[in-house]
């Protein structure tokens, strides 16, 4: 899909977003109606194209998967470089405040969203990419019911970043606890300790761990998960942000806070939120979890409620309701 | 997935694998091209000149004898054979490896080497006569730190290089460079699969490897056993003391022909990277390298024992001739390499060609400064043609801008059209 190269061959149309490094528009190809989003970098005259955008390009040339966002095409004119992305409705937690209860998801889109969540980090880490930066913000949700992964902006780049180029600083709920104490040979499972996160703010809709400094996100996850020693994780006391007088949380129960999840999906989290990185399950292995296995199943159910739904929008909107795009 | 089919999902085996013959077709292709558009671009030259002269009619004797005398038939132009161009390209790919090293610290070597990629991806489909290979170079080189994650300001970058280039000449043919790369920046190098079979062999060698799965009989014993009992590499190569010598020894020479030879010849185009690391680990010590790759595929005649039958038909069997061919001819190729020092038959040769670039540059591409503004008009002139709808406003666009492109460059800033023309030649490959 490369017809379409010129910027005037797309139609401008509302402003979608900030991005890492760039600024997000909804857009519309002239020629074949098709909604994209054109993702807009300004070229910084002193160094050129910027890294960050040369990395995501890189990357996003790579990585073709049906739970990754795909990069269509890139633009050049004189100051600026358009990247152009399949169109997404919504990430994920603009979806989670229009479509749950109060932020909560049902069961069935729970376990499509995270297996097509498990799939795109699969696919990555098996092609030696970390995300790094994945929060609900992150995930991009279409009317298809699909979940993709986007804003590579952030992986495989040096360090972890405190802020964004714009200065608003990174998230921290989502972040690893190996990173908070500042290990530097982290890998692949700082993403799935990412998706656990995430999995369990599906279910509440609520962040499973919002701290607000390094600290307090330590004091988040040791309160619930249990603070570490040199016995539950060793080589612990090496790392740099160790403390030894770190308060001692006795390790909780996460069904309690998370009434709604099944023993199978309770078994997952577990294995995901594992606080040493060598003990959390890999992308490749939670795909195989028994909590996967009636997928199919849940699935069926899941049209017919997205159909139901759809009929109750088009009943909302009258005839004002666009046909979907088909992409 | 295996680790092959995520080779074959890469950028590299879709868009920069080649075979001999395509490869060699491809190039003779962009120098045709390229020889033609020179020729035209002189002929053009010429002619401006003369309608110069002839309406200049005051002195017209005085004009013409030094317009003729000066002038070149443009047919008689010797443009540079595809040959020439390889000669030229390797001469600078050398060169960008030996800059790496005035940088303090050297600029390390993968992003030496995958600089070096860039600029040889550019020359399948663009000409040294279009663009000289010293305005592409550098560009290469610093958009090479921008991709491998090595930070480095323009500025910084551009007061190590050497010559008067300034940061603006740099980075001007940037976007024409990434275009020409179609946007694929990721290139898969030797380097880490050669650490993991270095690894490997040391496990092996402490006696602590893994059974390979065709010989889950093989204790970590056995394979220590096997290994030491390796005879030397022939002469010349050093006679090692020790089994931890000779491996870092032979992992030394097998970098040191990644870094040059692996770059410098086609390699990269023909081969996979676990090939050419094999290739260039059977050359540094090919005893060794042939015990690893048979601890990984089975020993020769080891299933005539255990199956009493020949070898053929055996999958095992044919997978490892087949491998052992193949990583045969990729260490032919890296060895067919010399470096340009220790040749002054081809350093003569190529100040010759040196000289002859000087005559056949394309004019119309000269200004590469102006690269700058190319993709802007060249993007609305297609802009303008692509619109179709309104073939009133285009025809009109294509006037507007061809009359600004006159005014800004005068006789050099021509090129906005060719761009366009690569780029919907690039797209048409894509949709292929």
């Amino acid at each position: 899909m490369d017809k379409a190269q010129q910027p005037s061959s797309f139609q401008q149309l509302e402003k979608l977003g900030e991005g890492t490094y760039a600024t997000v528009f909804k857009g519309r190809n002239r020629q074949t109606g098709e909604l994209v989003a054109l993702k807009e970098i300004h070229l910084d005259s002193e160094e050129g194209t910027p890294s960050t955008a040369i990395r995501e390009i890189s990357l996003m040339k790579e990585l073709k998967h049906e739970s990754i966002v795909s990069l269509y095409d890139v633009i050049h004119t004189e100051n600026k470089l358009m990247l152009v992305f399949e169109y997404m409705d919504k990430d994920l937690k603009k979806y989670m405040d229009t479509r749950g209860d109060r932020g909560q998801l049902d069961q069935a889109t729970i376990k499509s969203f995270m297996h097509q969540l498990m799939k795109g980090i699969a696919f990555c880490h098996e092609n030696r990419v970390l995300h790094r930066d994945l929060k609900p913000q992150n995930l991009l949700i279409n009317k298809k019911g699909q979940l993709k992964l986007g804003d590579f902006g952030l992986a495989r780049a040096f360090g972890i970043p405190v802020n964004t180029f714009s200065n608003e600083v990174v998230t921290l709920w989502y972040r690893a606890p190996d990173v908070l104490l500042g290990s530097r040979t982290y890998n692949t499972s700082i993403d799935i300790w990412s998706a656990g996160c995430i999995m369990a703010e599906l279910y509440t809709g609520r962040p499973l761990f919002p701290g607000t400094t390094n600290e307090d996100q330590l004091q988040k996850i040791f309160r619930l998960m249990g603070t570490p020693s040199e016995r539950s994780w060793p080589g612990i006391s090496q790392l740099p942000e160790y403390k030894h007088n770190f308060h001692v949380y006795a390790t909780q129960d996460l069904g309690l806070i998370l009434p709604q999840i099944d023993p199978l999906g309770l078994d997952l989290l577990n294995r995901m939120l594992q606080l040493r990185p060598e003990m959390r399950i890999s992308a490749h292995d939670a795909l195989q979890h028994p909590w996967f296995h009636d997928l199919p199943q849940m699935q069926a159910q899941l049209q017919q409620q997205q159909q139901q739904q759809q009929q109750q929008m088009a009943g909302a909107y009258g005839g004002m309701v666009a046909p979907q795009q088909a992409y | 997935m295996i680790e092959d089919d995520f080779y074959r999902a890469s950028s590299q085996f879709r868009l920069w694998s080649f075979t001999e013959a395509s490869l060699h077709s491809l190039r003779s292709e962009t120098n045709a091209t390229a020889s033609d558009r020179v020729r035209a671009a002189l002929r053009r030259a010429r002619e401006a000149r003369q309608s110069t002269a002839s309406s200049a009619a005051g002195t017209p004797s005085a004009e013409d004898t030094t317009t003729a005398g000066g002038d070149q038939q443009p047919h008689n132009i010797e443009c540079l054979t595809a040959e020439e161009e390889q000669q030229l390209i390797r001469y600078y790919c050398e060169q960008i490896i030996e800059l790496g090293e005035r940088y303090k610290p050297p600029l390390p070597t993968i992003v030496r080497a995958t600089a070096i990629q860039y600029f040889r991806r550019f020359y399948l489909t663009n000409s040294p006569m279009a663009y000289h290979p010293k305005t592409i170079m550098p560009c290469a080189l610093f958009l090479a730190t921008k991709t491998d994650n090595y930070y480095l300001s323009l500025r910084q970058f551009a007061e190590t290089f050497p010559g008067d280039a300034t940061a603006d000449d740099i980075i001007a043919p940037e976007f024409l460079v990434m275009q020409s790369l179609r946007f694929t920046f990721d290139v898969r190098h030797p380097f880490r699969g050669l650490e993991g079979g270095v690894m490997e062999l040391q496990a092996i060698a402490q006696g602590i490897a893994h059974p390979a799965p065709h010989a889950p009989q093989q204790t970590p014993d056995d394979l220590r056993r096997d290994l030491l009992a390796l005879p030397s590499p022939p002469p010349p190569a050093v006679q090692s003391s020790s089994i931890t010598d000779r491996l870092a020894r032979a992992h030394h020479n097998t970098r040191e022909t990644l870094k040059a030879a692996a770059q410098i010849t086609d390699a990269y185009f023909l081969y996979t990277p676990a090939q050419i690391w094999l290739a260039a680990f059977l050359i540094a010590d090919r005893p060794m390298a042939e015990f690893y790759l048979s601890s990984k595929l089975g020993m020769p005649g080891q299933e005539e024992e255990e199956q009493g039958g020949g070898g053929a038909g055996n999958p095992l069997y044919e997978l490892r001739t087949k491998m052992f061919a193949t990583v045969n001819k990729c260490a032919d190729l890296l060895q067919s390499y010399t470096p340009l020092a220790s040749d002054p038959e081809q350093k003569k040769n190529l100040r010759a060609i040196g000289k002859k670039l000087y005559h056949c540059q394309n004019p119309e591409k000269a200004n590469i400064s102006g690269q700058k503004r190319i993709p802007a008009a060249a993007a609305a002139a297609a802009a303008a043609v692509s619109s179709g709808g309104d073939p009133g406003t285009s025809e009109s666009e294509i006037e507007r801008l061809a009359k600004k492109r006159k005014l800004e460059g005068s006789k050099k800033d021509l090129f906005g059209g060719d761009l366009v023309m690569q780029r919907t030649k690039e797209n048409q490959a894509d949709e292929q």
